[in-house]
């Protein structure tokens, strides 16, 4: 028995390290780590000891006894790899190097900005030297950046992610400041006074623009804001989303995975929904929509698809179960084959399309992987009505009363820190913009990557931090409780991890109900009362507890 | 092996095979463990909660801890015997390092109570649980 690695993978390589025959690659360090879509298991090699299941944040690695058929094309996918990079020379083990300690004695405070992934991969990696302590603050009062606010919510096995982010946590040293934002409550300035270290993560939280005409038009919106209103982030709850339109019809321009996302949302039935943890009045606006057909453009080729080969094969899954509808359109050229992203297009292209008119097919919706297309303007009055493509010189007009532009994330200045526009970016040299002051992220690399990425990216700011450190920083002022009374000064409303733990409990607790996950709360004041409420001390029991009778207090309080 | 340090090629082999080996038992020993605590009583778990860490820390100087004769026979004096088994600083890290993944077996079982968890710190076998089987414990853990 082999394990397999699957679709939801995030290359974050725990499981290198677990297996106790270095059959998992590539592994960080070798060529290729910084660019796999994700990891693969040798399974000549493999014998089957499960361990590397047991250090999967995400439960991507099975063994290939239970695979479900959607699953089945990730044997081969694993085996490809090898016959690609059969890695002859390996150490037994995959080599860990000893942990690195500082010379300086410390203790040390950092302060980390953002508690998406990349901030919390910072806070791990610096905690495991107990002379460092760590402050992770967030503008909102849920943590988890985009893991929350992004992540497609039928992707539940990505979630699972939130346990390791519990156990980095749950770590002495440890502390939350939510609901604080940086450059608004607290300066930078504010942070480097107090703090040895200040580490920015703030992702980069912009979309970028197609520069054409009939951009601004309602109905024209970014896959950003409408990948943030489905998972119920503060900011997006309002944004007005025309899924009711005449034509029946979406179309996303890009073809990465996020416009893969957001296809797969508009076009599966609502009710493969309902037991995720989608936020409930979009969910109730799904069940609404007219949408019948999304069009996914690509301005290249299959060849040059953006999107992954485990998110292909996902979607793959989807069309072979009957879920979805998937058309491959090529504009007449015969798909191009080669390698096994294109095998796998091929094959869709190559299943019988279902007749029928997109607005009058009942029941199932499509997705159309459109390429070679390029979108040149888009038409309407008052609002969205179609867009005009280009293929081959030759102009058409799609119907259409929704556009989304899912062409890539963008990072926007961030208060205080010097800007590459460009790239969305802050300058830095190896998460370095100036002794004391630290990226990483999506706001150091720019928005590519998975969310287990950011661990390596994490690990190597944190050994600046720590050549930093024992070259000597200036030592900050204040300690670490009147900096919880400086933040709570300027953020009474502030939540901490308990309070986190409230809102989490909370909403594990409404989601309960109807049997899903979670329900998110998505208003902030909602969220700060919730946190509020949990952390006030009630009594457990209905009778003094055994220690209050004996010393007429309770020491929980 | 894990510090990529050299190794005499054949000891590097047999340890190898003899890693490959262990990793399948233990697999299985905690899938099968997984699998059957939910079921224990009440009154078997909590005796368990405590015997484990006894039988655990026993089996541990079973197998690390030279006997008096190998000792008398490698000349090392008692005051190097009582550094090294368990005494110093680094010493007690080393063991209580050694019981991470058994820690996380532990409590993935529920055999880790308010009672129990005194007797891993008196016995000098505390600490984080591994997150994962072989994770490398950190110097904060
Ligand atoms: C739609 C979408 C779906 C994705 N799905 C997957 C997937 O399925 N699998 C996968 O592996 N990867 C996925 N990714 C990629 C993954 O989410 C990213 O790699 C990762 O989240 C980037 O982490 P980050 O910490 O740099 O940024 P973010 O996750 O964006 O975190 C930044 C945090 O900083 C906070 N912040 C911003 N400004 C401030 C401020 N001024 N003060 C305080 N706090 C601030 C924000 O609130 C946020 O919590 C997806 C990405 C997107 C966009
Ligand atoms: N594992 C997952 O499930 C998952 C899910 C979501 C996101 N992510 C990751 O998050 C990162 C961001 O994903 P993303 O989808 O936002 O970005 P992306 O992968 O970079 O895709 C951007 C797409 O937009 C197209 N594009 C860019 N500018 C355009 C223009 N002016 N006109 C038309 N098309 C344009 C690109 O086409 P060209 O190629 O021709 O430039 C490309 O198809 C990626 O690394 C992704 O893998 C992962
Ligand atoms: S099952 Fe064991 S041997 Fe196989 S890949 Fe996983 S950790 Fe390695
Ligand atoms: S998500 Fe991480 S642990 Fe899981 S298979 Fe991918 S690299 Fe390995």
């Amino acid at each position: 028995m082999a394990y397999v690695v699957t679709q939801s993978c995030c290359a974050d390589a725990s499981c290198v390290i677990a297996c106790p025959v270095n059959c998992i690659h590539p592994a960080p360090g070798e060529p290729g780590f910084a660019e796999a879509e994700m990891l693969y298991v040798d399974a000549t090699a493999c014998v089957g000891c499960g361990a590397c299941a047991t250090a999967c944040p995400v439960d991507a690695i099975k063994p290939d006894t239970v695979l479900t058929p959607d699953e089945q094309p990730f044997v081969a996918i694993n085996a490809d790899y090898f016959d690609c990079f059969p890695h002859p020379v390996r150490t037994p083990l995959s080599v860990v190097a000893k942990q690195r300690r500082l010379t300086r004695r410390g203790p040390f405070r950092v302060a980390v900005v953002g508690a998406g992934p990349a901030g919390l991969y910072t806070a791990d990696e610096l905690l495991k030297h107990p002379e460092v302590s760590v402050d992770v603050y967030d503008r909102l009062p849920t943590p988890y950046g985009l893991v929350r606010a992004g992540v497609a919510p039928d992707h539940h096995h990505t979630k699972r992610v939130e346990k390791l982010f519990r156990a980095i946590e749950e770590q002495p040293g440890f502390r939350y400041f939510l609901g604080v934002e940086i450059g608004r409550d607290l300066t930078l300035a504010d942070l480097e006074a107090q703090y040895d270290a200040v580490v920015y993560s703030v992702g980069a939280s912009a979309d970028r623009s197609l520069g054409i005409e009939g951009e601004q038009l309602p109905g024209s919106l970014s896959a950003t804001d409408l990948v943030g209103w489905y998972n119920g982030h503060p900011d997006k709850v309002d944004l007005d989303v025309p899924l009711d339109g005449t034509s029946g019809r979406a179309v996303v321009v890009g073809n990465g995975n996020v416009a893969l996302d957001v296809a797969r949302i508009l076009a599966l039935d609502p009710a493969a929904l309902e037991h995720t943890d989608i936020a409930a009045l979009p969910w109730a606006a799904l069940c609404r929509s007219n949408v019948r057909e999304v069009v996914v453009l690509g301005r290249r080729g299959p060849a040059d698809a953006a999107f992954t080969l485990p998110e292909l094969v996902g979607l793959a899954g989807l069309a072979e179960s009957g879920a979805i509808d998937v058309v491959v359109d090529t504009g007449g050229a015969p798909p191009p084959t080669g390698t096994r992203k294109l095998e796998v297009l091929a094959e869709l292209a190559a299943r019988p399309a279902r007749p029928a008119r997109p607005a009058a097919a009942p029941g199932v919706r499509r997705i159309v992987l459109r390429f070679h297309t390029t979108p040149v303007r888009i038409a309407g009055d008052d609002r969205v009505r179609a867009v005009e493509v280009v293929r081959d010189g030759t102009t058409e007009v799609i119907e259409a009363d929704l556009v989304l532009r899912a062409i890539g994330y963008h990072g926007r200045p961030v208060a205080d820190l010097p800007y590459d526009a460009a790239t969305g970016t802050v300058p830095h040299v190896d998460g370095r913009v100036r002794p004391g002051l630290y990226v990483a992220g999506w706001v150091k690399r720019g928005p590519t990557g998975f969310i287990g990425t950011n661990k390596s990216c994490a690990e190597g700011t944190v050994a600046a931090i720590l050549d930093d450190l024992d070259a000597g920083l200036p030592t900050p002022v204040g300690s670490l409780a009147s900096i919880a009374s400086v933040v709570a000064g300027r953020c009474p409303a502030y939540v901490d991890l308990a309070g986190w733990r409230a809102i989490d409990a909370e909403e594990r607790r409404r989601g309960e109900r109807r049997s899903r996950p979670r329900a998110k709360i998505v208003d902030v004041d909602e969220m700060a009362r919730v946190a509020r409420a949990g952390t006030t001390p009630t009594p457990r029991r209905g009778y003094p507890s055994l220690r209050r009778l004996v010393r007429g207090f309770d020491g929980r309080t | 092996m894990r510090a990529g340090d050299d190794m005499h090629p054949m000891l590097q082999r047999i340890m190898q095979i003899h890693v490959a080996e262990e990793a399948r038992h233990i697999g299985f020993a905690h899938q099968y463990l997984q699998h059957h605590a939910p079921k224990l009583k009440r009154r078997d778990r909590a005796a368990l909660s405590v015997i484990v860490p006894v039988i655990m820390k026993w089996l541990c100087n079973e197998i690390l801890v030279p006997s008096k004769q190998a000792q008398r026979d490698m000349g090392i004096p008692d005051a190097v015997m009582k550094d090294l088994y368990w005494d110093a600083p680094e010493s007690e890290k080393f063991l209580r390092d050694l019981f991470g993944d058994v820690r996380m077996l532990a409590e993935e079982t529920g055999l880790l109570n308010p009672v129990s968890r005194r007797l891993w710190r008196a016995l000098g076998i505390d600490g984080r649980s591994s997150r994962f089987r072989s994770q490398p414990a950190s110097a904060a853990a």
